[in-house]
């Protein structure tokens, strides 16, 4: 059953995970403002996501 | 205890990964495919006594954008010389390796490999990867990804193996 959690995406499959609309956010300039002023107003960071599709790239 | 055989248990399944990535020393796989233009059976096989470098890429990948005009400027350059790139496209979506070789149009040769036949046999790890495959079919350099600087290097290697 854990199998299925994990399944085994080649490197050249991810080309739909790629896809800017499969980002976790839509607007990466916007998040990183967003995280900036929680940074500095909660004095907190980490916990976010990164930005980018995943494309095995280097 | 428990927590060894847990881990023994994986093992099978990270050295079915590594097993038969093609390295340099290893003759070429097996690769069969088509010309993307006209879907002509290309078999990597009838490039012997060429060097050949083999582009694994995707419409979706930057670093392959990247070295496309690198690239097509090295085959420029040795073409005449027994040099072939044969970039072997692997969009799930023929029609997005097309549109991305209208924007940015190459001579060399272009393969597609939608089912990714080849990328499995040479155990493809990342986008680009690419193959410098000598004129005896064995492979003598492994690249893993695309910078600027790559290319340098890639043309200096090819020089070696055509004057061999």
């Amino acid at each position: 059953m854990l199998g299925a959690c994990t399944p085994n995406i080649q490197p050249w499959e991810r080309g739909i995970l790629a896809k800017p609309h499969m980002s976790t956010q839509s607007n990466a300039i916007e998040a990183s403002l967003r995280q900036h002023l929680l940074l500095s107003k909660e004095a907190s960071s980490g916990g976010h996501n990164a930005g980018g599709g995943g494309c095995g790239c280097n | 205890m428990i927590s060894r055989y847990i881990a023994f248990s994986f093992l099978p399944f990270i050295f079915s990964t590594f097993a038969f990535a093609a390295k340099p020393g290893d003759l070429a796989p097996t690769c069969i495919t088509e010309h993307i233009e006209n879907g002509q059976t290309l078999d990597i096989a009838n490039y012997k006594n060429k060097v050949i470098y083999v582009d694994f890429w995707a419409s979706w990948c930057p670093p392959c954008k990247l070295s496309f005009p690198s690239l097509n400027k090295l085959h420029n350059e040795l073409y005449k010389q027994d040099f072939e790139v044969i970039a072997i496209n692997l969009d799930e979506d023929k029609n997005d390796a097309l549109e991305f070789l209208q924007h940015n149009p190459v001579k060399f040769t272009v393969a597609y490999d939608g089912k990714g036949k080849c990328p499995s046999g040479y155990n493809v790890m990342a986008m680009p990867s690419s193959y410098i495959i000598d004129k005896q079919g064995v492979v003598r350099e492994v690249h893993l990804g695309f910078n600027e600087d790559s290319i340098n290097h890639i043309r200096k290697t090819v020089l070696t193996l055509l004057a061999e």
